[in-house]
């Protein structure tokens, strides 16, 4: 193993026991948290898999092996940007919902409270 | 009696006119809700002291949010008719029984207020005009109808789509792509005379930049959610 694979495991490791930590803390709901965990061991297992990215590289064409590291990555953070928008806009929907359920029951709130008070 | 139309009133910070909106309505026998979309100005507290029947929403969620605020509220109180005013006092609300007896009259889904079918008193600047023509020629194009005033935000609907707007409803700039959306589904669209004011307080929300922004997106909105 050289230095290199020393340190992407090494990065990998780190954010294998970040995202334990923030599971164990609730601070990552299920869903998040594996595929974190999944990303975290997939950084382990390309670190072991680094000489054998050059052939890989070469069969694609690219002559500078880094290059594929970075075509990789930038896929992955596209993938994980199209995933969080999708979410915050699923979110946005709900969250609309919930204001206007709270405007609504307000509105009710405040009517019963009239009715009581012409009652008293 | 109940009536069986909601008038809609969607407020941004309207403290200036929103009471002179509020007063004209109150001549004629329609029930309405005023939306208070998160106003930060004194527009709740006018709305409070002057017991006037309206909503507020604890934050502000755009003009789409308000409006379906009120098309919500109309689906689940049975109303036949909704129609949208602005709280601005750019609508007439003399135009009222007129868009409610054309409505009876013609039977269609949804109604449009036109400034411009027939001759009115609107002068609008030409920049709004410009745009007014392109969403005209849009939605001759990707919808099929002709609308001389398709960003009237003036319109009522009947049941059918007050369901409809409940469920979906643009989050910005909802008049035209609702409009390439029910057209596409089959609903009738139609349009009657309407004379609007010159707006009495408060700012337009559409200035140049949004402008664009407000084309661009809904032209590339309208497309993808017509043809996908």
């Amino acid at each position: 193993m050289n230095i290199i694979q020393l340190i992407v495991s090494g990065a990998a490791l780190l954010l294998f026991i970040l995202t334990v930590t923030m599971t164990a803390k609730n601070k990552l709901t299920d869903q998040y948290a594996f595929m974190w965990l999944a990303f975290s061991l997939l950084g382990v297992l390309m670190s072991f898999a680094l000489p054998s990215l050059n052939r890989f590289a070469t069969a694609l064409g690219i002559a500078y092996m880094p290059s594929l590291i970075y075509l990789i990555a930038f896929l992955v953070v596209l993938a994980l940007l199209i995933y969080h928008t999708h979410l915050l806009s699923k979110q946005e929907a709900r969250t609309r919902v919930l204001v206007q359920e709270v405007a609504f029951l307000k509105k009710e709130v405040a009517e019963m409270k009239k009715k009581e008070d012409r009652g008293l | 009696m109940r009536s069986n139309v909601l008038i809609i009133v969607p407020a941004y910070n309207e403290e200036q006119a929103i009471l002179q909106t509020v007063d004209q309505l109150k001549k004629f026998n329609y029930d309405f809700v005023v939306i208070n979309d998160g106003s930060s100005d004194g527009t709740g507290r006018i709305l409070c002291e002057h017991n006037v029947p309206h909503i507020s929403l604890p934050v502000n969620l755009g003009i789409g949010g308000a409006v379906q605020t009120g098309y919500r509220y109309a689906e689940r109180h049975g109303y036949d008719y909704a129609i949208q005013l602005d709280a601005d006092g750019q609508h007439n609300p003399e135009d009222l029984r007129h868009l409610i007896s054309e409505m009876e009259r013609l039977q269609p889904d949804l109604l449009i207020g036109s400034r411009f079918l027939e001759k009115t008193n609107y002068k609008g600047d030409v920049s709004r005009r410009i745009g007014i023509l392109y969403f005209y020629y849009l939605l001759r194009l990707i919808a099929g109808i002709k609308v001389t005033d398709p960003t009237s935000g003036y319109r009522i609907v009947n049941r059918r789509v007050i369901e409809w707007f409940a469920r979906d409803y643009p989050v910005d700039y909802p008049e035209v792509e609702v409009l390439v959306k029910l057209a596409r589904k089959g609903y009738t669209i139609r349009e009657t005379k309407v004379e609007m004011n010159a707006r009495q307080g408060g700012v337009s929300s559409i200035n140049a930049q949004k402008s664009v922004y407000y084309m661009a997106k809904v032209t590339f909105l309208s497309l993808i959610r017509s043809y996908l």
